[in-house]
């Protein structure tokens, strides 16, 4: 760990040196006019006193120049699609000057847009496969039941969802398992409620979503796939204000206001069916009693030279049985964010931030069925320490420094009868670091080449992993892209589809060899119009080391080792091609994606050894998404198209005795076919939403109508082979139905 | 119009299948062997069966293979096996049948004319005795007393006053030999529990239980494969339901039946998922070359007691 030491404590003290007190400073926020948001990456050039200085404003559109002397400033601040605006500010004495930019909108400055976009476009034309969504554009994608981020995003092309009843995202062949889910940049365990239902993640606090659908870049780490990072919003309330909703299950409410010169922001979100439950609930029918709540809080101070932010989530759910004869049951699983943020300018040229964190996931099964106990505990805890530095070099370049350090507390146990059957703990800890340098070498080109380095104390391991972005302008419409990576998976998510209260991370020991990707990514952007944009790219990732979750072994066996729990030593691969259109209109806004792919896996100990699809693996997938006002109501409507999910079809049936027992009149057994050889029908459904803004006891509120699989079609989930009958009976478990359902949004 | 074009909704869109298109019937005709070879007890009859379509009702007498040469190699010794026109699928060794020796290879062949050959083997475990068996109170923490074994009572373990447990009292549990099963040469311990006296009342009466599901309680049935890891195997009480006597089996197994029970599909009353939970439907580890099934061996020992209604 020597290596760590030298690395990080010049680091931490930089972020830590205080500034210069004596000087000046200019300050302030850059809005946009007519709705107040704040811009994110307006560039800003400070001319005066014989000096040329620079900043860029931050997420929550802060900006400031410190350092300065008396005398009279100009300052030029230049955004995307606004208007350039330029300010006079004049410093009498050592004081710190407040100026406020109000940017106007227009829509002829489109030329300058290879820097100087938002931070989620210029991304998007470097990074290949990355979608930024929004939370007005999340907001507009019909949901079931309750609005959720990321079953929204599901809607996009690559990106799949398992059943009707899970948020997992299973994005361009690879499963949830690799996927890298984050919380402003924090990662997140188990983001689910519900079973798997909803994410954990209340669309009210959520700002926007990043998806790296591949070739993510080096900043992010850890997983084979994808990254999403589910961006909250940050406290920047001028005064107080809030907004509340209900839907059929859940009530939420979100606050926000200012506390001196500091901001706050708290939400909450609740299920109330507790009293419906309790209400049907009988001896004889003893439907269990459910609950989930989360909440959020931030709080926001530039008390220190920098921006501080003190973020926490909390999220639970709760399902409890008693049926009496000595059977009961309480679940309960959840995760807690705790981050410390901060943020400063450490110069005109140099960014930095530093984030303490501490994401906990933990998951408790006691039960007791007619007098036997079992009870399941996991518990994942991951403190991390980590800090960025952005040097803009110049306009055109830019270097990204990172260092973190995690440290990992895992346990599982698991008893049967009173007796522990199995107790695993581990300790290990993980030291990352990259580097990555961003360049613009001409207004055509942009490149981003990046490594990262990691030091796993499990083990020893030292893993290096390369990371490349390049885009080509041919002309101003039409862009060339090409990403690809390496990328190793160190924890690994063991997870139970359906029922995503079971799932659990364990670190890969030395005893396997971490999953290990290899990505490659090849795209075409093309504008037709300012209002249209079309990307087409292909994809290919060869994957080595893959794990599967052996559950093959003895009901007690005590597992200690990566290759105890898990099938080794897997191959696979997943490409494909992937167009999307998207059109943003006054008239309405939308998408069509549409998405060939293939997907293989081969492991030695399974399937015999041969090449078998995952189930996930499917040719085609269509999306299409349109949002239209019509009078006061806004309309949604979303389309969903997939080639059959892969299963496993009985072959044949034969017969063998229990040995145990001896029991020669034992029902036949069935055979099964090879290993997802079958497919299910295609998949389709529609939902469609309509919004409207209604009065309700004097008070302005929204109407939500939103119709889930509006065509009623019952899409197939499984085949359940029934052995019992003389006939073996196959059986189609289908997918949701139509639900339809009414919720109201309003702000106090 | 609106009725209609709710019932459209209701009703109209969803696909229909027929049975036949959610089979694959890859794997029809295949050899299928069933033996379980208990030490200290004779060579069991072996059966020979390929496998039938699965929407088809199984048939034995239609499944059997009649035609087959079949031996079991031990040592230098080979028995040879016979059917009978009687139940075609089972062969019976000819000659007098030796008993299951420990610690020893057995070695099956079954030829079928026209060149169709299958070989399986397997190592009997070492003999299995526990150490004892131990009635717990119901935290698990101490001993209540100890039960008395079929080497001490025979028979008469069942009117033994230390073998008179009310339901849910305690925890029934063997003390297995320290080391694992791989002290036995087994590779992993299989429960077996069989309620002996047909027509007893039942112990239980879950108010969430209809007639139905009292009608699907069997009076025996197995364990999946266990370990042992930390020195006792504890009977669940969710495996009694009858009061009356109760003998309870503790097998160590061999690799191929360890393989077989670790690896069939969970078939709770025998039902079997198919398709996309957890891509758990996998083709068993049956260890035979030429076909599929069970030859495989174990060591077991065992306890009787009598299970009364609890409180």
């Amino acid at each position: 760990m020597k290596f760590m030491r030298t690395i990080w404590g010049p680091l931490f003290l930089a972020l830590l040196a205080p500034l210069p007190l004596w000087a000046a400073s200019i300050t302030g926020t850059v809005t946009a006019l007519g709705n107040d948001q704040r811009l994110t990456d307006v560039f800003i050039t400070l001319e005066g006193e014989g000096m040329t200085r620079t900043a860029i404003s931050d997420q929550a559109g802060y900006y400031e120049f410190k350092e300065l002397g008396t005398g009279v400033y100009n300052l030029e601040f230049v955004a995307t699609g606004y208007q350039k605006q330029t300010l006079k500010a004049e410093l009498l004495t050592d004081e710190d000057l407040k100026l406020n930019a109000v940017l106007t909108p227009d829509d002829d400055s489109v030329e300058e847009v290879l820097v100087l976009g938002s931070a989620s476009e210029a991304q998007s034309r470097l990074q290949t496969g990355f979608v930024n969504l929004d939370n007005q554009t999340l907001s507009k994608i019909p949901s079931v039941i309750e609005p959720d981020p990321l079953r929204a995003l599901q809607v996009l092309p690559g990106v799949q969802a398992a059943s009707d009843i899970s948020s997992g995202l299973y994005i361009r062949g690879g499963g949830p398992d690799q996927n890298l889910v984050l919380m402003d940049g924090v990662t997140v365990y188990n983001p689910t409620h519900a079973f798997g239902f909803f994410s954990t993640f209340n669309n009210d606090v959520v700002d926007d979503v990043d998806l790296y659908k591949g070739a993510y870049p080096a900043e992010y780490g850890g997983r084979l796939g994808a990254v999403l990072d589910v961006n909250m919003k940050k406290p920047e309330a001028r005064e107080f204000n809030g907004k509340a909703g209900i839907s059929l299950i859940a009530a939420r409410v979100f606050m926000e206001g200012k506390a001196g010169p500091d901001s706050w922001q708290v939400s909450g979100r609740r299920s109330y069916l507790d009293p419906i439950l309790s209400a049907i609930r009988t001896e004889e029918n003893p439907i269990p009693a459910y609950y989930f709540y989360d909440l959020n809080a931030a709080y926001a101070t530039r008390r220190w030279g920098g921006r501080t932010t003190v973020q926490v989530y909390h999220g639970k759910d709760d399902i409890g049985i008693d049926a009496e004869a000595n059977t009961t049951a309480d679940l309960d699983w959840g995760n807690t964010v705790v981050a410390l943020r901060h943020e400063r300018a450490l110069s005109d040229h140099v960014d930095g931030r530093l984030v303490l964190s501490n994401s906990r996931y933990r998951s408790s099964t006691d039960a007791e069925f007619l007098a036997t106990r079992f009870n399941v505990d996991n518990q994942l805890n991951d403190f991390t320490v980590a800090t960025v530095l952005d040097w803009y070099a110049s306009y055109q370049h830019s270097v990204h420094l990172g260092v973190s350090y995690s440290w990992y507390d895992f346990s599982y146990t698991q008893g049967f009868n009173l007796s522990p059957s199995v107790e695993y703990e581990s300790r290990p800890s993980e030291f990352a670091t990259f580097l990555e340098d961003e360049w613009y070498p001409s207004e055509a080109t942009a490149l981003r080449g990046g490594v990262r380095y990691r030091y796993l104390s499990d083990g020893q391991r030292s893993l290096v992993e390369p990371r490349l972005s390049v885009s080509h302008s041919l002309n101003p419409s039409l862009r060339l892209k090409v990403g690809g990576g390496l990328y190793n998976q160190y924890l690994q998510l063991v997870a139970t589809e359906g029922f995503s209260a079971g799932d659990f991370y364990l670190p890969i020991d030395e005893s396997a060899e971490m999953g290990r990707s290899w990505q490659l990514v090849l795209g075409a952007d093309w504008d037709p119009t300012e209002r249209d944009q079309i990307s087409l790219e292909t994809y290919t990732t060869d994957l080595q080391n893959l794990l599967e979750f052996d559950d093959k072994v003895s009901a007690d066996q005590n597992i200690e080792t990566a290759d105890e729990l898990f099938v080794t030593d897997g191959k696979g691969y997943a490409r494909g091609i992937e167009l999307f259109w998207r059109h943003q209109g006054d008239a309405w806004t939308g998408w069509l994606g549409y998405t060939l792919g293939w997907s293989k896996r081969t492991f030695d100990e399974l399937n015999g050894g041969s090449p078998f699809p995952p189930k996930y693996d499917r040719r085609h997938d269509i999306n299409a998404l349109v949002s239209k006002p019509w009078g006061s109501w806004k309309l949604a409507a979303s389309f969903r198209y997939a080639t059959g999910q892969a299963f496993t079809p009985a072959a044949a049936r034969y017969q063998l005795e229990d040995p145990a027992i001896g029991d020669p009149n034992d029902a036949s057994l069935v055979l099964s076919a090879a290993r997802n050889s079958g497919r299910l029908l295609p998949y389709h459904r529609l939902d469609v939403s309509a919004r409207r803004p209604i009065s309700l006891f004097g008070k302005p509120m929204e109407l939500v109508l939103e119709v889930f699989n509006l065509y009623n079609r019952r899409n197939e989930w499984y085949v359940q082979y029934d052995t019992d009958e003389d006939v073996t009976e196959a059986t189609v478990v289908r997918q949701l139905p139509l639900i339809p359902s009414v919720g109201v949004n309003f702000d106090f | 119009m609106a009725i209609l074009l709710a019932l459209m909704l209701l009703t109209g869109c969803t696909p229909e299948r027929e049975q036949g298109e959610l089979f694959a019937p890859e794997y029809l005709d295949v050899l299928v062997v069933d033996a379980a070879l208990i030490v200290g007890q004779p060579l069991p009859p072996i059966k020979l069966t390929r496998t039938q379509a699965p929407n088809e009702p199984f048939d034995p007498a239609e499944a059997a293979e009649r035609n087959a040469t079949m031996t079991v190699t031990v040592d230098q010794d080979t028995i040879t096996y016979a059917n009978s026109p009687a139940s075609p699928w089972i062969y019976w060794p000819e000659g007098p049948w030796p008993l299951v020796q420990p610690e020893t290879t057995y070695e099956l062949l079954v030829e079928i004319p026209g060149g169709e050959r299958l070989t399986a083997r397997t190592t009997t475990p070492s003999v299995l005795a526990m150490e004892e068996w131990v009635l717990l109170n119901p935290s698990g923490t101490s001993e209540l007393r100890t039960l008395r074994t079929f080497a001490e009572a025979g028979d008469a373990v069942y009117e033994s006053p230390e073998n008179q447990i009310d339901y849910a009292e305690g925890l029934v549990e063997g003390r297995i030999p320290l080391g694992g099963p791989e002290a036995l040469n087994g590779y992993g311990y299989q429960l077996a529990l069989f309620s002996l006296d047909l027509g007893s009342d039942y112990v239980i009466d879950p108010p969430f239980f209809e007639e139905e599901d009292f009608e699907d309680l069997a009076r025996q049935g197995s364990s999946p494969p266990l370990n042992g890891v930390d020195g006792g195997i504890r009977l669940p009480w969710f495996a009694i339901y009858y009061e009356g006597r109760h003998l309870y089996k503790i097998y160590v197994l061999d690799r191929n039946w360890y393989d077989l029970v670790r690896s069939i599909p969970q078939t709770d009353g025998g039902l079997g998922f198919g398709g996309n939970i957890g891509d758990a439907f996998d083709q068993p580890i049956f260890n035979i070359s030429g076909g599929i099934g069970l030859f495989g061996s174990a060591s077991v020992d065992s306890v009787g007691f009598y299970i009364h209604p609890g409180e």
